[in-house]
């Protein structure tokens, strides 16, 4: 419908060039090799702006050309191999990711790379998107309250591995020492999968009301469950509901660190304890991001074997055409139960595994918020499409945990004349933006340019991408039936 | 088909100069003291020559509707670091770094931030003493982390935690393995200038007894701090015979308090605890529940309903209402405090002081005292910490004992009478009703 | 088994369902109006008092929820940044009465009158401006992309127009003085309806009433519900659609400013982030009445109201200021859960 002509740069590119005289320049290009029209214009580039740096003074960090030599290769290898060799590169390069990480070279306005506090924490959205994806992305169901799946995984990882409920003494192949007070102490990978059992349970119970509501009145009541779940953490104690639940505001803390205890540790040479490592490399930040990079393959490879089962294609005809697809016999209420179920789970997964590394659950982290934030993951990314969704979520938690705060002090260092301001509660003071004060406009507006740019989202799924192109509206019942 | 090769190869040329550009930033020689990453951290506060020694850094929440206290605390550090000790603390000079516990998303302190926060501070050998946090449950995941920190415990010094649990057990109101759980190393590294719930709730439950009532209806604004005064207040008021009518949480966000003026009303209570911080709508609430409930009932409110000038927003309704303070008030501070308050003042052009911008600053010199006396290592630091004896300080004179608690725990009863605070009396509640 | 499970959905079940549905929540009704009876018995002072209290505070829920329900109906775009263009005109409430007149409490009515007429004029128009450039900025050119792509660029423009306020006003909340006269027009026994109760229905009621007549009784109107019907068709009928969206906004920002003077005289109080959440209640009750429904949109803010009202000041059994949060979305739960298509909506496919 809307075909603008693009590629126009490219036009004109040969057309300069032939006003400069070299006439049929670009028919000569054209007969030229295929691999060296695709080869040489980048190597040319990369060449040229690597060169050019370092004549003036800016030798390239070694990261950068192994990067650069990377990418290179994985642009000129042909599809077939891309194909496995992409996922593949980019998945040895995140394992590898803290052994390098000091030897990095500086990014443009945003500074640093993710540090590994922020990796994990991104790993961590990234599955709790991928949850919410299989709800709106493939069911096509708006859940606005996503926040109570990651806090109901969050405390029942809690419960099960913390001293929190001292009337009972349990140990269950947990570790670290015993404090002597008692508590439910299973071991950590027990209680992730109770966790997320338990919350799926929940996604079933939250699901059931909205069966029959359709679109935005589905969106309100699980915004409403999400509002009602975090009130409820929040009261859970001996005064709200006369039974400590939650330990209300003061959250429980501090949670069992993961580990593999000892037995597995002498004989695997698993690390028994993370908090325990020490290392310079492997310490209790890097196991847990190893770990979580594990939860998130097992979050994606459940994520792409449900889209092509036949529960995920039912889920995709009810996303397309809720009448249709009952029509043609797919049971809506089982399809979106299921939705519900699937998404949750991982959504508790992704809650526990957060309390662990929190080390602790604090009623105040479960706000309305944080569901419009991993929603906006999903759809910025590019709703159902699983690589899209993790760049929105790997992105968007890049910019709330540092990159706000990394890009306003590169304004305050390189475009702004600050000078010993900062945080002092004006806009601007002595030449400082004070960047905690400006982070959420930054934040919404880089939100709203991303999506008014593609409005398809980053990467968005093949057939929503030729919905978007064709044209073809998200419910074309709704006009008829007014 | 090779157009979009040229299109293609765009962003890898783009990336390639950005990162090549990108390049330059790491290049910067090493500096004496290693910066705190910009992402939670703002620049370095620093004016002396060379660069400092060591740095201190601050972990507030500075995004959200609470951050006006945190920004005024920052202020007081900068105060205290630039105008009183130029930089330096006995032989070491020292940069300041306010660093940011909160996240644009979250609009207000974030566990995952005060963990990381946490771990950019034990790992970086130039942080020497960290000031803060303003939330409890932030000092509960940061004082494990800094106590297990490289190079011995690293002290941390709060000027607005008030959560008893963090340095001592008070039964009733902290969970069992309460404050050991926060230090895995078994020594302590954690102080704090302000005094705890577990002294301030005694206190205003002993001064409605004093008033002659008979029953208190406890609000809270469900946060930590608010809860916990609360909770101490009932735990009191059952002691000495108060009947507690209702423990209730105000809605912070709410619209009106009309309708729980009422509900209090129809309790028949004959006076009304406020426990949280006046941030939270308190003007507003102060106005509703006098309105609804008529002048004879009294309102008592814990120190979070400062300064006095925040209240009395909520204009006449504030009229003689009890508010209690722990350590002395902005307004009844000795000469160094009122020195302090008047250049502050001058420094922050600011009309009005928070009061949480007066515990900072002693927090600020208490820190910068100890690293002076030690010899310039974590361990040393801490352990000087722990021997602090303020005389005369901005706060009067006290010590920290050796929990980490200060020693300043009388109870200063203020009612306003006019827009202001007047003082009223002081309480010492009783170790019996404490306990 | 196959053919089983797809023969599912069609007839069986129903018949359980039609039949269970609807008495369980006759039972429900039941329970709530005998609690509701026996408080009224128990005191009734304090009932009507909190009756008074929720019917003020419900107008003012429904003056914001008519702006999500008028934008929902004609782009159904849950409009997220309306609480917050809501919240500047409480923001440029304050500037008027506090800057420019200097009120101070309890005004004389020579000198309060210009002044909230001041305030509603730049309100009105402050915020409608605003609600029309944010429509232009962020959805427009999302007109043809997928509906929840621009339900995120509203939540981006949200941030910013916090973020705007957080920057003009600060982070704490700003205090009004009492300007409205707070004696009561009629006292029965402890009971009493008072003046700032009354002003919020003056204000409100003919805000309303002007909604009314330019939606049903204009030219701009007949376009707006043409478009909300079927964009195309109006396209095709000579509608200027863009035009009519943009007025649409227009007039959406103007409640949006009405209810912020409204807001702040009343409650006498209002910071950066208060539009977030009483958005939030807004949209609900615009959905509780049903979505894209005007009258709606008025009767589930009114509910709302009242329900919170009732929780929070009742004395028998009533949960308390703790739950009201709780208690009002279960309610919404339960009521959709019976009225799939909220309180006064039709059945659509859309409302199942």
């Amino acid at each position: 419908m809307r075909r603008r002509p693009r590629l126009s740069a490219y036009e004109g590119f040969w057309q300069a060039l032939g006003a400069a005289g070299v006439a049929d320049a670009r028919r000569r290009w054209e007969a030229k090799p295929l691999l060296l029209q695709r080869g040489l214009p980048p190597l040319v580039a990369a060449v040229l702006a690597v060169g050019i740096a370092w004549a003036s003074g800016l030798p390239p960090s070694p990261a950068l050309l192994v990067l650069l030599a990377l990418s290179y290769a994985l642009y000129l290898s042909p599809h077939r191999v891309r194909r496995w060799a992409l996922p593949v590169t980019a998945l040895s390069v995140a394992v590898a990711y803290p052994f390098y990480l000091e030897h990095l070279f500086a990014l443009p306005v945003v500074k640093s790379f993710p540090s590994m506090d922020t990796m994990v924490v991104m790993a961590i959205f990234t599955m709790m998107a991928l949850g919410l994806n299989m709800v709106v992305g493939y069911a096509g169901l708006l859940d606005l309250g996503y926040v109570a799946f990651y806090a109901i995984g969050a405390y029942v990882a809690a419960w099960l591995a913390s001293d929190h409920f001292t009337q009972v003494d349990l140990r269950f192949g947990a570790i670290g020492e015993d404090t002597g007070v008692g508590g439910i102490h299973i071991s950590i990978w027990l209680a992730l999968v109770i966790a997320a059992c338990v919350t799926a349970v929940a996604g079933v119970i939250i699901g059931l009301p909205t069966l029959r509501l359709r679109g935005d009145y589905l969106a309100i009541v699980t915004l409403g469950f999400g509002e009602i779940l975090p009130q409820i953490a929040r009261n859970g104690d001996q005064q709200g509901l006369g039974f400590n639940l939650t330990n209300g505001p003061q959250g429980i803390n501090p949670v069992d660190p993961p580990g593999f205890g000892g037995w597995l540790a002498d004989h695997l040479g698993l690390p028994a304890n993370y908090l325990a490592e020490q290392g310079r490399y492997v310490n209790f930040t890097s196991l847990l991001y190893w770990t979580a990079i594990g939860l998130v393959l097992l979050t994606l490879f459940a994520s792409i074997r449900l889209r092509d089962s036949r529960l995920g294609r039912a889920w995709i005809a009810i996303r397309e055409d809720e009448t249709a697809a009952a029509a043609m016999g797919v049971p809506l209420m089982r399809t979106k139960t299921w939705a519900y179920a699937a998404g949750a789970f991982f959504g508790g997964v992704a809650g526990a595994w957060f309390a662990t590394f929190n080390q602790g659950v604090f009623a105040d982290q479960f706000q309305f918020n944080i569901s419009v934030f991993i929603l906006c993951m999903v759809i910025l990314g590019g709703m159902g499409n699983v690589w899209g969704v993790i760049v929105g979520a790997a992105f968007l938690t890049y910019l709330n945990t540092e990159g706000l705060g990394n890009i306003g002090g590169w304004l305050n260092e390189n475009i702004l004349p600050c000078k010993g301001g900062g945080t002092t509660g004006k806009a601007i003071s002595n030449g400082c933006i004070d960047v905690p004060l400006l982070q959420f406009g930054i934040y919404g507006a880089i939100i709203v340019a991303v999506m008014v740019l593609r409005p398809q989202g980053l990467f968005p799924e093949a057939r929503r991408k030729l919905e978007f192109e064709t044209g073809v509206h998200d419910q074309p019942l709704q006009d008829l039936a007014r | 088909m090779s157009r979009r090769v040229l299109v293609a190869s765009l962003p890898v040329v783009l990336s390639a100069a950005f990162l090549a550009a990108g390049a330059s930033g790491s290049g910067a020689g090493p500096s004496a003291a290693t910066v705190l990453p910009s992402a939670s951290c703002g620049p370095v506060f620093y004016k002396g020559g060379g660069s400092p020694q060591f740095l201190v850094a601050s972990d507030l929440p500075l995004q959200g509707a609470g951050r006006a206290q945190p920004l005024s605390m920052v202020k007081a550090i900068r105060f205290i670091l630039e105008k009183q000790y130029k930089f330096t603390a006995g032989r070491y000079t020292i940069g300041y770094q306010s660093c940011d516990d909160s996240t644009a998303q979250q609009g207000g302190w974030a566990p995952e931030k005060c963990t990381a926060n946490a771990r950019a501070y034990a790992n970086d050998r130039s942080v020497i003493g960290v000031i803060g946090t303003f939330n409890s449950g932030c000092a509960k995941l940061i004082i494990p982390i800094l106590n297990r920190a490289p190079n011995g415990p690293l002290a941390m010094i709060s000027p607005a935690n008030t959560y008893p649990g963090l340095t001592h057990a008070a039964k009733g109101i902290t969970e069992p393995g309460e404050p050991q759980k926060y230090y895995p190393t078994g020594k302590r590294n954690y102080v704090r200038v302000v005094a705890t719930d577990d002294f301030q709730g005694p206190a205003d439950a002993l001064l409605i007894q004093q008033l002659k009532r008979k029953s208190v209806y406890i609000l809270h604004d469900n946060q930590t701090y608010g809860k916990g005064v609360a909770l101490a207040v009932q735990k009191a008021a059952k002691k000495l015979g108060i009947k507690a009518l209702g423990f209730e949480a105000w809605d912070a966000k709410a619209a009106s308090y009309e309708a729980v003026a009422a509900r209090i009303k129809q309790s028949g209570a004959e006076s009304v605890f406020l426990g949280g911080i006046v941030d939270n709508n308190g003007a507003k609430l102060v106005k509703d529940l006098r309105d609804g409930l008529g002048p004879k009932v009294l309102l008592v409110a814990p120190d979070g309903f400062t300064p006095f000038s925040a209240v009395a927003e909520a204009g006449s309704a504030a009229e003689g209402m009890y508010i209690s303070v722990a350590g002395l008030p902005n307004e009844a501070l000795g000469p160094r405090g009122k020195a302090f308050i008047n250049a502050y003042k001058a420094y922050s052009r600011q009309k009005t002081v928070d009061p949480y911008a007066v515990y900072a600053a002693q927090a600020a010199q208490i820190l910068f005292d100890a690293i002076a006396r030690s010899n310039g290592t974590r361990p040393s630091v801490t352990a000087e910490l722990f021997k602090t004896k303020v005389n005369g300080g901005i706060l009067g004179t006290f010590r920290i004992d050796r929990n980490g608690d200060t020693t300043l725990k009388g109870i200063t009863i203020y009612k306003m009478t006019g827009g202001e605070g007047k003082f009223d009396r002081t309480l010492y509640p009783s170790e019996s009703l404490v306990k | 088994m196959a053919t089983e499970a797809r023969a599912e959905p069609i007839r069986p079940r129903r018949d359980v369902l039609q039949l269970l549905v609807p008495s369980l929540g006759l039972v429900l009704v039941g329970v709530v109006l005998a609690w509701l009876l026996v408080n009224l018995a128990k005191s009734p002072d304090a009932f009507f008092r909190v009756l008074f209290i929720g019917i003020t505070v419900g107008a003012l829920y429904a003056l914001v929820a008519l702006g999500y329900s008028l934008v929902y109906g004609i782009l159904e775009l849950i409009n997220f940044a309306h609480g917050d263009v809501f919240m500047l005109g409480g923001m440029m409430t304050t500037a008027v009465l506090l800057d420019a007149f200097g009120l101070g409490e309890s005004p004389s009515i020579g000198s309060l009158a210009p002044a909230i007429v001041a305030a509603l004029a730049v309100a009105m128009v402050g915020c409608g401006l605003l609600n029309a450039t944010i429509e232009r900025v962020a959805y427009k050119p999302l007109r043809h992309a997928p509906r929840l792509a621009a339900l995120i660029t509203a939540i981006g423009m949200s941030f910013i127009v916090q973020d705007i306020a957080l920057v003009w006003k600060g982070s704490q909340s700003i205090a009004v003085p009492n300007v409205l006269p707070k004696g009561h027009i009629f006292q029965i026994g402890e009971v009493e309806y008072r003046w700032n109760q009354l002003i919020v229905l003056i204000i409100t009621v003919p805000v309303l009433l002007g909604l009314v007549y330019l939606v049903q009784f204009t030219r701009q109107g007949k376009a707006m519900r043409a478009t909300a019907q079927d964009r195309d068709a109006a396209a095709m009928m000579g509608i200027d659609v863009d035009r009519t969206i943009s007025f649409t906004f227009l007039v959406a920002g103007c409640l949006a400013g009405a209810a912020g003077v409204v807001f702040v005289t009343y409650t006498e109080s209002v910071r950066f982030d208060t539009g977030f959440q009483l958005g939030l209640i807004a949209f609900t009750s615009a959905v509780l009445g049903g979505i894209g429904n005007l009258p709606g949109a008025v009767l589930g803010g009114l509910l709302i109201g009242l329900i919170q009202a009732f929780n929070e000041g009742l004395s028998w059994y009533a949960p308390g200021p703790n739950w009201t949060q709780s208690i009002v979305f279960t309610i919404l739960i339960l009521i959709l859960v019976f009225r799939p298509q909220g309180l006064l909506g039709e059945r659509t496919p859309e409302g199942g």
